[in-house]
């Protein structure tokens, strides 16, 4: 028989019968042959379990290990024997999708270079009920530091499981999180299938029930995500997260030394009544920005508009005249054009554009963002910002039916988001630039924000342009800031600059890599945006009507 | 006085000359352009028919001299540093020591960096041998260097000029000999008496205070400029005005340069963006254009069968029209609608 495209691994440690027994024939009854079942018994096992795992089929391999290892020794022993392209992990009290296996077999006659795929999840509850559907996005590096995203249904390529050492002894029960950071780093392609193929049983114990059931389990996690900074050269520290228990966050090495970043700030020095105080926007921002950034190794540019007055420029400049220097820019308001001044005139190799009625929450919003906008393979880097009253202004871009929206504008401040993507650094195709970081060499090399979109898209465009040369934007919802949003300027978005912004973009406003195609039938409302897209697609009569990813995948298509 | 004599100088041999002041003493285009220019300036202000340089070394300033026409004649007590003159000037060059006479006169005796070698009584000797053989003596003698282990007899100059005033010889005051050393004089002996040498010396003393209370107020000046800071407004020169405008001007140009090129790389990007975004739309509307074609290819094949239909029908009925039964009825109709018409 010649080596099939899957080895099923599945370790077996006293399951209940009727379920080993469901699972098993979750993977005889695919709808590919092209597999192999490799059950390994973790010590000895009762004669009812035995009695399900005797079969004539050939292509169902048992191993039985005298003593019981654990589960990291009986995974290893598995891929000993295993002889597929592709291993794929499956608890023995969990069920695949019938086309699990043929869905990403598919992909792979799409996708030959592809070494690492993963699939949508569900949870069986204790009645058999399927509940719970994690509709994941498209590849995240980010989110993967934080949280074993890529769960099941994960398919590794053998050889480079292998090449990478294998399963790893000292990360019982992050195992699998280990390994997915393992293989990731090294994977050429990783393809996500936006199909739900799994089916993860809860149990009274098991991690999907409760996540504080096993802490020895996340404390591994915490050293397995360490081990992969360590790797990488990424200077931050691996913690556990404050509020959501089995979330991993960071935090950045307080000894490194990020450079010098340049805020450059747009401003025409208005003023705001706010809370019952009028405030000089621009003054509030440059003050929350001395008085609360512990990263000081900073200087504000602020681009004045042809608004602006002397008396206006000389009051910035007294702040601190050490570190805010002051540009007059007498040409009509462009946004565009004004952080592209101060992006010619700013010294850092750090570029971070702040809007005028922001506000800094927490303090080491400079480190976090220069850290991920440093990272090789990223552009953009954006904050969440809140309204002044605490609700959610952004939370990241979704690009969606031919339009583009804040997630989560509107929402509570304290909502973590869908599986907690609003409290940890995660992939977003886009991200607002009233907060938007990047290093100067990645800002240059797509020539800036278009002078073309000069009040709206500019940022959108920015993110996107660089997506498109390979360089992905990050959200990351642990930095925030307060966002005034929109006092000083016209909110009206004109057709003429959707048009514009279309005409460059239709492709990938329809298919949002890191959206997934399921996630808008959700029912949890605060997944999706506001009707801000409606009123987007009203703007234009030509746009793309809603057909689901006629295309598949391949969002850029140049 | 009992002198002390060379007759077999041995550190100022080769060694000596190479090491000369941490530098090589050689014949090299250096030392050879400054004693040319010493020599011009001897020549231009002095005119000497004659000179003699008492410790002349190598003979650079006598083969200078000799170069410009001047009867130049040498004298050294290092028989290594004789040997090692000029072809041209080995017969004027010869060793011998300052502390004996000179034997002849000459119009000018030069004495450069010689007598700080030589002991103090050796010196006064030195000095009455010269005095009896010129009128004027250019005289170099470092009053500093200290460090130099053959200077045995480091002076001020005041004390060079005393004993030359003792051989009636005083400093020329209207006679620059900087061009030499700092401390180079020329001794010219004169019948002068004490109010003159007086006078001379007071105009000379005067200019030079007159000069230190200048330099003093100017000193100060800069001290309050500094102490004002660098923004104290000074008054530029026109030229750093016009140059920081060009500067201004040239970055203002930067800037817009630099703007140019990220609108050409947006537009660029822009347009790869469009053109994916154009594809896709392609794509869409040849999916769209193929199921049209094979609706309106269903639709023909609808129409074919519709005319098939249609043309069986019309065969049908003319086939009917032309039986019996058609035209019996018709007759039978045409009958009923003349007896309406009859009936009326």
């Amino acid at each position: 028989m010649s080596a099939p495209i899957f080895s099923v691994i599945m370790p077996v440690w006293h399951p209940d019968p009727t379920h080993l027994s469901a699972a098993i024939d979750s993977v005889v009854n695919q709808t590919t042959s092209e597999w192999e079942l490799i059950a390994v018994c973790d010590g000895p096992q009762p004669p009812e379990v035995m009695d399900v795992l005797a079969s004539d089929d050939p292509r169902i391999i048992v191993v039985e290990r005298p003593e019981q290892g654990g589960i990291i020794a009986a995974s290893a022993a598995a891929l000993e024997v295993a002889t597929g392209e592709f291993i794929a992990l499956l608890d023995n009290d969990d069920l695949l999708s019938l086309d699990a296996l043929g869905s990403c077999a598919w992909e792979l006659t799409r996708w030959p270079d592809v070494d690492v795929m993963y699939t949508d999840e569900d949870k069986l509850d204790l009645e058999g009920n399927r509940r719970r559907a994690f509709f994941k996005p498209g590849w995240s590096p980010e989110q993967l530091r934080s949280t074993m995203y890529i769960g099941h249904l994960g398919m590794y390529r053998r050889e480079l499981v292998l090449a990478v050492g294998g399963f790893r002894k000292g990360y019982d029960g992050s195992q699998d999180h280990d390994l997915a950071l393992r293989v990731t780093e090294k994977a050429r392609r990783i393809v996500h299938v936006p199909r739900i193929c799994y089916h993860w049983r809860e149990s009274e114990g098991s991690t999907a029930l409760n996540p504080e059931s096993k802490d020895w389990a996340y404390e591994a996690g915490v050293r397995a995500v360490q081990s992969h900074y360590d790797r990488c050269s990424i200077p931050a520290v691996a913690r556990r997260h404050d509020l959501i228990p089995g979330l991993i966050t960071l935090d950045p090495n307080p000894d490194h030394d990020f450079g010098l970043v340049s805020i450059i700030m747009p401003t025409s020095g208005g003023a705001k009544l706010i809370n019952g105080q009028t405030l000089t926007l621009i003054d509030n921002a440059i003050q929350s920005v001395l008085d609360r950034s512990s990263y000081r190794n900073f200087e504000i540019i602020t681009v004045l508009d042809a608004q602006g007055t002397d008396d206006v420029a000389a009051r910035i400049t007294a702040i601190d005249p050490d570190k805010v220097k002051v540009l007059r820019d007498s040409r009509p308001f462009n946004f565009s054009a004004a952080c592209n001044l101060g992006a010619i005139n700013a010294k850092g190799e750090t570029l971070l554009f702040l809007n005028d009625d922001t506000q800094v929450i927490t303090e080491n919003w400079l480190e976090r963002l220069l850290l991920h906008a440093q990272l090789p393979g990223v552009g953009a880097v954006g904050a969440c910002l809140e309204f002044p009253d605490g609700r959610i202004q952004h939370g990241g871009v979704v690009l969606r039916n031919g339009g583009c929206a804040h997630l989560y504008a509107g929402s509570f401040g304290e909502n973590p988001g869908y599986f907690a993507e609003l409290v940890m650094p995660v992939n977003t195709s886009a991200i607002t630039g009233a907060c938007l970081a990047v290093t100067k060499e990645n800002f240059e090399s797509v020539g800036g924000f278009t002078l073309e979109l000069p009040l709206n898209f500019n940022d959108i465009d920015l993110c996107l342009k660089l997506l498109r040369n390979g360089l992905r934007t990050v959200f990351d919802g642990e930095t925030r800031l307060v966002h005034y949003e929109s006092t000083t300027r016209d909110p009206i978005v004109h057709g003429w600059e959707y048009d514009i912004f279309a005409d460059r973009w239709w492709n990938i406003l329809s298919h949002d890599p890191y959206d997934n195609p399921n996630r808008a039938k959700t029912p949890d409302a605060s997944v999706n945006p506001p009707d801000t897209l409606v009123k987007l697609r009203e703007l234009r009569h030509q746009v793309y009507h809603g057909r689901p990813w006629p295309l598949g995948p391949p969002v850029f298509n140049d | 006085m009992q002198t002390q004599e060379h007759e077999t100088p041995s550190e100022y041999g080769a060694a000596y000359y190479t090491n000369y002041f941490g530098g090589r003493y050689e014949r090299s285009s250096e030392w050879l352009n400054f004693f040319g220019g010493v020599a011009d300036r001897i020549v231009t202000s002095l005119r000497p028919q004659s000179t003699m340089d008492v410790g002349c070394a190598y003979g650079f300033l006598v083969e200078a001299l000799a170069k410009r026409g001047v009867n130049a004649a040498g004298i050294d007590f290092s028989d290594y540093a004789i040997s090692q003159v000029h072809e041209s000037v080995t017969e004027t060059c010869s060793v011998r020591s300052a502390t004996e006479p000179l034997g002849t006169t000459y119009d000018l005796i030069t004495c450069i960096e010689v007598l700080e070698h030589i002991s103090a009584p050796d010196a006064q000797l030195a000095i009455a041998n010269m005095a009896q053989a010129t009128d004027q003596i250019l005289l170099s003698s470092t009053p500093q260097d200290f460090e130099e282990p053959t200077h045995i007899n480091v002076q001020p100059v005041e004390y060079w000029a005393q004993l030359f005033a003792e051989q009636g010889f005083f400093r020329d005051l209207n006679f620059d000999a900087t061009f030499l050393t700092p401390w180079a004089v020329l001794f010219r002996r004169e019948d002068t008496s004490l109010p003159r040498v007086v006078v001379g010396y007071e105009r000379e003393l005067f200019r030079t205070r007159l000069e230190r209370t200048e330099l003093r107020k100017e000193t100060k000046r800069l001290w309050a400029l500094l102490e004002d800071g660098p923004l104290a407004p000074v008054d530029e020169p026109t030229d750093i005005a016009v140059l920081r405008s060009e500067r201004d001007e040239l970055l203002s140009q930067i800037e817009a340069v630099t703007q140019d090129l990220w609108s050409a790389r947006d537009a660029i990007q822009g347009a790869i963006a469009a053109k994916g975004s154009a594809k896709g739309h392609l794509a869409l509307s040849q999916m769209e254009v193929s199921s049209l074609r094979a609706e309106h290819e269903e639709w023909e094949k609808t129409i074919y069968v519709v005319h098939e239909e249609l043309h069986a029908a019309k065969e049908e009925l003319k086939r009917i029209k032309s039986s019996r039964a058609w035209q019996l009825s018709q007759g039978a109709t045409l009958a009923a609608k003349g007896k309406r018409k009859l009936l009326g």
